[in-house]
Parts: C-alpha cells; structure tokens; sequence
C-alpha cells in the first residue's frame, strides 16, 4: 500500500532539498516507486528530480486550458529514477486563495485516482506556515498518514515545528495523520544535536535523522541535481540513503505534545541559543 | 409570561422565548419575545442573507443602474426579479441582471481582471446606461478582491460612468437585516451628497424605504406631486443613481419601511440636519393621516386634505363592498419585517379581519414592539420562526389566509391554506387608496375562490357530483352579509384598471412647473 507522507517546516529551512534528496535515494538506493506533489503556491518542490525544468503548474492548466486538462498526462512529469512530479502551483502573493488552490489541486489528483497508482510513496511538501485550512489539506482524512517537520537548532525553527505540533493534535483525532518524527537539516550551531533531541523527547517523538551541513547540498543545486544524481558516492548521498531507510523501516508514529511556549524558551536558552 | 412553546420545538428550549401569546390586558412589558438574534442551531431559519439583504432588498430597485454581482451566479439569481420592483423606465434594472460568474480558478487566482473586464462589457452592451452598483459576495469576500479599488480604476478609465460598491457579503449579520444596514451606510459614505439636483418647487423631500413593488411608489409619489411636493428621489423604488446622490438637498425624508432604510435617515440627520417623518403608506385611515403630517411639515394640510377627500369618495364605496365580505376572516400576518406593524391592526381595524398570528424573520425588537402593540388580544407572534412552527400554527389556528413570502407561502398551499405574497403582491400595489381596495380584493378572491375546494378532489379518481359542480362566490362570501342592508348601500366591487400605475407616468403636476429654483 503506497504510504503518503508530508513534509512540514518554517520557511527556508529546507524542506524541499530534503524532501526531494530523499525521495531521490529512496528511488535511486531502495528501489522504491516515488511521486511528489508540490502544494507551495511558488511552484519549487519537484526542480531537483527534474534537472531544472519548471513545470507547468495544475492551477496555470485549470486557469488556461479548464478543469479537463488538469490530467496526469498534461501535469505528471516524470523525472530522476522515475519520480513522478506534480505541482499545484497559486496565484501570486496578494492575490486569490492560494489554500483554495491547494484544495483544487489535490481533490482533482484523488479524483483520477493518481495517489493510488503503483506507487509506494507519496510526498507532499507543503507551504512553511500552515496559514489557513487549504495548507492543512494534505493531512486531512484520507490523504498524507505521516507527517515529517524539518527543523534546525534555531529558536524559530523550533518554534514553528512547535506550532505544526499544535495544529497536528487536531488533525490527528480527525484524520488519523501521526507524527513520524523530526528531521534535523543541520545549521552547524553548538548543541544543536543535543537541542533537537531534547525537544523531540518533549515533543514525544523521535529525531529521525540529523542531517550534517555540507556545501555539495548547494554545489548539486547549482547544477540542478539532487545530492544522489550529482555524486551518489559522497557522504551526503549516504545520509539521505540512511534517511530514506530509515523512513521506510519507521514504526515510530505518535499524536505529538507540543510545549507551551514558556517550556519553549526555557530549554533554548539552557542551549545557550539564540537567533 | 405568556411565551409560547411548539412541540415541535419542545426539543429546542431557546425557542421558546422566541414566541407569545397577547393575553387579554396585556400588554407589551408582559408579552414580547425575544427578537434579532442569531438563529437557533437546531431550528433552520426562514432568514436570508446580507447579500441579499443589500442587493435584493435595497440595491436593486434603483432603476437607471447596471447591477452587477461579483460571485458565482447562484447568488444573483436567486436574489432577481421575485420581489416585482418595476421602474419607469422599462423594468431596465428588473429586466436585466448581470453577473461575474467567480469558478474554481477565480477564487485561486483572485477575480479582480474579471470584475474589471465584466464591468466594462456590460457598460459597453448598455451604452445609454452610465451607472453601476457592485455587489460583493461571499466568494470574493473570502479571497479579498479589492472592489472597490476596480471600481475606481474603470472609473478612471471611463468618465462618463459612475460605480457604487456594496461590500455585503452573506454572513455580515445574523440575518438579511445586517446587509440593508451596510448598504444604507455605503449609500451615505460613498454618494450622498457628490451631485447637485435640480429643485423645482419650495417644498422638498426625500421618499425612503419605498421599494415600488409592483408600483407603490409611483402611486404615493403621485400624492406628494398633487400637493406640490417635490420627491427629490426615492430610496430606492423606481429611484434615480444620481437623483439619490443628491438626498443631501431634501429639506424632509419620508419613511415608509423603517425597519430597512431608518439608518440612511439617522445618517442624513446627523450629517445634514435633515428630519425623518414614519409614514404608513397602507390603510386609508393610516395613510390619510401621513398624507396630513407630510401636508403639516410643509404647510400644505389643506392640498392633502383635498386629494384625501377625492380618493376616499372614489374609493371607499369599493372598499366597502370587501370589508362587508371579510369581517371574520382570520389572517396569519407573516411577513419579513415592517409590514408586521404596518398591517397588524390596520387590515383589522378597516377590512374586519382577524390576526390570529404574527410574525418577523428579520425584524428587530423594536418591530415586534410595534407589531403587539398594535395587534389585537389572543395573536400568537413569532420571533424567526421556522417552517415546523408554520405548519403547527397553521393547523392549530386554522387561518383562513396566510400573508406571507413565496416559500412559506408554498408551504400553505401545500396545507391548502390560501396564501397572498406580502413582499411582491399578487395583483397590487397595494399601497394608496386605490391599492387598499386592490389588496381587499386579492384577500377576498384567495379565501373565497373556489379553486380551493377543488384542489382537494382527486379528479382520477373521486366521484363528482354533477349537480354542484363548484360553489360560486355569491354560495362561499355571501351567505354571512345582510342582504338588505347590502342591498341599499352604494358599495360595488372593484372598478379599477387591470393596471393603475402606468398612467400615472408622464402625467403633468402644474405646481412643479417653477423651473430651477435652486439657481440664483
């Protein structure tokens, strides 16, 4: 059964690399079938599987070409290993509902079964904030059952997973959607390992992984490739491999505790961190 | 206290101080129910909307204007046409309604392009139309386009035309009450006061809260012509964009329906020092002694007195005839708002009827103040009531008529209770004195007529009795009278012209005649 995941976190953090390195090893060192189903209205989350090429959104073919377009064939492309890439797409800042759009886009991929289909994983990596009830949408009964926070030993990091958390519980009784742990996507700060873990434990799930800083991250996007397809011998290559095995074989799945913001800035600051 | 509890509402026990029973001797510190609320969950209410409330009520009656409503086209069909506000000017804003039609992909990407290039093609189809309302909707409400911003920007472009915008999405309020709240308000904000009208005679007013359904206005207008008025403009009834830019210039407002345009006469108070006078357009003595109090602010008793004196010559004779035949009939007056204390005691006082019930979907505390007050001992009243409370009411009182809007009104005729439709008439207006007699006789040809008892035969199947086919109305409405005393009165049914308002367009007002007088 295709499991489908989606992947959470402040803004600029790195969602997206992460996501699509490890949908890259789980395809290219685990054999594993892959789709990605980009749901942030800026379109950026499916770039790496294909070489750079910015596809064409389902919200740009329902606005230019009407609803019956918006099939696999006209929107689906298929990249790195097979990973298949969908982009919701929006409007632009300030104007619309781009929620709505998130809404849209998922419904009409569910309607054509698309989720379902020979598949194994199914990422959804979604807007930074969860600002209104369309970004919630890929945790919603039915869809994403697993959800991943990417987050870094800053206070703000932590502080929106913290928020996710919060929003999480209520989703969790409705929908069944669990926390499968957080992903540390390092900023190479003093501590930072010892933080994460502490906030995990509070938070009552797991670090799943902690994914060292290093520059071949930014060397592989600048010739648009993920880490795997760039230079798949290099230890950042192996540490998305560990991450993708270690998603595959997670049996971790919890309804999380999220800490009251006081909790919060008592332990950054026992870390001596701030940001 | 004499609150009234449904059993069908026994499960909800907020509803039950929602209605009373006007005990004999009392009065209103021990009879009024609780009023303008939210509605009860549990209970689904018979309100509308604010957009409807603002467009529909309010926004559309004005007759020289495009009205254009910014959402999916549901919103605007559903408040068209149905409450028969025709206009002298061919019907334009009746005939034609016009919408933006917001999909899926207008709410993603917002709708503003579309607005913009949906105003300029209708002002282009319409060329010799120059203004425009705007109606927000939920839809475009949630994702926020800028209205009026749009607004301004084709006012920019195009500047011949002017565009009014009514930011009234359906759930600003608790019912349709809270939409003619914000449009009075917009009204006064972004118009009032940026056109200068012609005036013509030394006594001006304003005419409010007229909507002109089926050509009240234009039969009251007539009135206040005869006496050398002039009627600046009518809020909003047949009424003109730019004569209602002008309000500011009236030197009274007339108001008929409080309940709905009191707030532009609040504003226009504070803002210009203008008075507002409550009139009542409905009943002859209710209306003679408005046509008197208009004629007294102005000076004018005497002209009032003239026309009241030739209309009730003219008509009373009519009138007389169905009050004899109605006396008894017991009335269900279910209204929206105003007409709850418009008619309460004035279709009792003057046709005979009985109110055994009364009720308000929107009307605020102060209408069901008026509406007990002026009602007589025993009347059942409803606060917001739901169609399970109609129909128990219904069977319990067993009305004889039912006065009420077009979906309670099905309801009825599905319970084979007769039903007139008290927002747009059956065959009105009703208002002046000619309409009373009209409004008498549609109360006496829905209660009387025969087709009543006929739509209770199964024709497949039951046996008709050839000898008595149906009943006539002489068989039904006039076994009670006294023959006699019918006999030597100079009563007569009704002799006026299927319709009464369209001469009255163009007809000439001698004291009118005066010119700009507002020039030098």
């Amino acid at each position: 059964m295709v499991r489908k995941i989606a992947i959470y976190g402040k803004g600029g953090i790195g969602k997206s690399t992460t996501q699509q390195n490890t949908a890259a090893a789980m395809a290219y060192f685990h054999d594993q079938k892959v789709m990605i189903h980009g749901c942030d209205p800026k379109a950026d989350s499916t770039r790496l599987i294909l070489r750079g090429k910015m596809q064409t959104t389902m919200m740009d073919t329902l606005r230019e070409e009407g609803e019956e377009a918006c099939t696999p064939e006209n929107v689906m492309e298929t990249g790195f290993e097979g990973i298949k890439c969908v982009e919701s797409g929006g409007p632009e800042p300030g104007v619309g509902c781009a929620g709505r759009g998130v809404i849209t886009a998922i419904t009409l991929m569910e309607m054509q079964g698309v989720y379902e289909e020979d598949l194994d994983f199914v990422f959804f990596d979604v807007l930074g904030d969860v600002v209104c009830g369309g970004f919630a949408m890929p945790i919603r009964e039915g869809k994403a059952d697993e959800i991943y926070v990417v987050a870094s030993g800053e206070m703000m990091a932590l502080y929106a997973a913290n928020n996710l958390c919060k929003g999480m519980v209520k989703y969790a009784e409705q929908s069944g959607v669990r926390l499968g742990g957080i992903i540390c996507n390092s900023r190479n700060v003093d501590g930072e390992a010892e933080l994460l873990k502490e906030f995990c434990d509070k938070l009552g799930t797991q670090m799943l992984h902690f994914v060292p800083r290093d520059n071949i991250v930014q060397k592989a996007e600048f010739n648009k490739k993920s880490v795997i397809e760039f230079d798949e011998k290099c230890n950042q290559a192996n540490e998305y491999n560990e991450l993708a095995s270690k998603i595959i074989n997670n049996e971790n799945f919890v309804i999380p505790k999220p800490m009251t913001m006081e909790e919060l800035e008592e332990m950054v600051l026992k870390y001596g961190l701030t940001d | 206290m004499p609150y009234h509890e449904f059993k069908c509402s026994e499960c909800i026990p907020e509803r039950k101080k929602h209605a009373v029973v006007k005990g004999e001797g009392e009065d209103l510190t021990s009879c009024l129910p609780l009023g303008y609320l939210n509605t009860i969950p549990g209970t689904i209410s018979e309100r509308g909307c604010a957009f409807c409330g603002a467009k529909h009520v309010i926004g559309t009656p004005m007759k020289d204007v495009i009205h254009l409503c910014h959402g999916p086209v549901g919103c605007t069909y559903d408040t068209w046409q149905t409450k028969r506000y025709i206009s002298d000017n061919d019907n334009f804003q009746f005939k034609y309604t016009f919408a933006t039609d917001m999909k899926e992909k207008d709410i993603v990407f917002g709708a503003e392009k579309l607005l913009k290039k949906n105003i300029i093609d209708a002002f282009k189809t319409f060329p010799e139309i120059k203004r425009m309302s705007v109606y927000q909707t939920c839809a475009s409400a949630l994702i926020g386009d800028d209205i009026d911003a749009i607004a301004k920007e084709v006012m920019g472009e195009m500047p011949d035309v002017d565009i009014f915008v009514c930011n009234s999405p359906g759930f600003a309020g608790p019912s349709q009450s809270g939409g003619h709240h914000l449009i009075n308000i917009a009204w006064v904000n972004q118009k009032v006061g940026t056109f200068e009208p012609k005036i013509t005679s030394d006594y001006v007013m304003n005419y409010v809260g007229e909507y002109n359904i089926q050509g009240d206005q234009e039969v009251m207008v007539d009135y206040f012509k005869r006496m050398g008025i002039q009627v600046l403009s009518t809020f909003t009834g047949n009424g003109s964009y730019d004569e209602l830019r002008g309000m500011h210039k009236a030197q009274l407002n007339v108001l008929e329906c409080a309940r709905s345009a009191e707030y532009i006469c609040n504003e226009l108070r504070v803002r210009y020092g203008t008075p507002r006078m409550d009139i009542d357009g409905f009943g002859f003595k209710p209306l003679s002694e408005s046509l008197l109090k208009v004629g007294l602010f102005f000076g004018l008793e005497k002209e009032a007195q003239a026309i009241i004196d030739e209309e009730i010559a003219r008509w009373k004779p009519e009138f007389d005839w169905y009050a004899r035949r109605l006396k008894g009939v017991k009335v269900c007056l279910w209204p929206g708002g105003s007409k709850l204390w418009h008619w309460a005691h004035v279709i009792h006082d003057e046709m005979g009827v009985d109110v055994v019930s009364l009720y308000t979907k929107f009307g605020h505390q102060g209408d069901m103040e008026k509406g007990i007050a002026r009602c007589a001992d025993g009347a059942l009243a409803i606060d917001d009531p739901n169609e399970l409370e109609g129909i128990e009411a219904m069977k319990e009182l067993k009305p004889d008529i039912i006065l009420t809007g077009v979906r309670p009104g099905e309801v009825a005729k599905k319970m084979r209770v007769q039903y007139l439709n008290a927002h747009a008439y059956h065959n009105g207006p009703y208002k002046g004195f000619e309409g009373w007699v009209r409004f008498a006789r549609d109360i006496y040809n829905a209660v009387y007529s025969p087709i009543h008892q006929l739509s209770g035969l199964d024709i497949s199947k039951d046996e008709i009795d050839t000898d008595n086919r149906f009943m006539t109305r002489q068989m039904i409405s006039d076994v009670k009278i006294d023959k006699e005393e019918a006999a030597i009165s100079d009563e007569r049914e009704y002799t006026g012209d299927y319709d009464c308002v369209t001469k009255l367009r163009g007809k000439k007002y001698p004291k009118l005649e005066k010119g700009d007088i507002s020039v030098g």
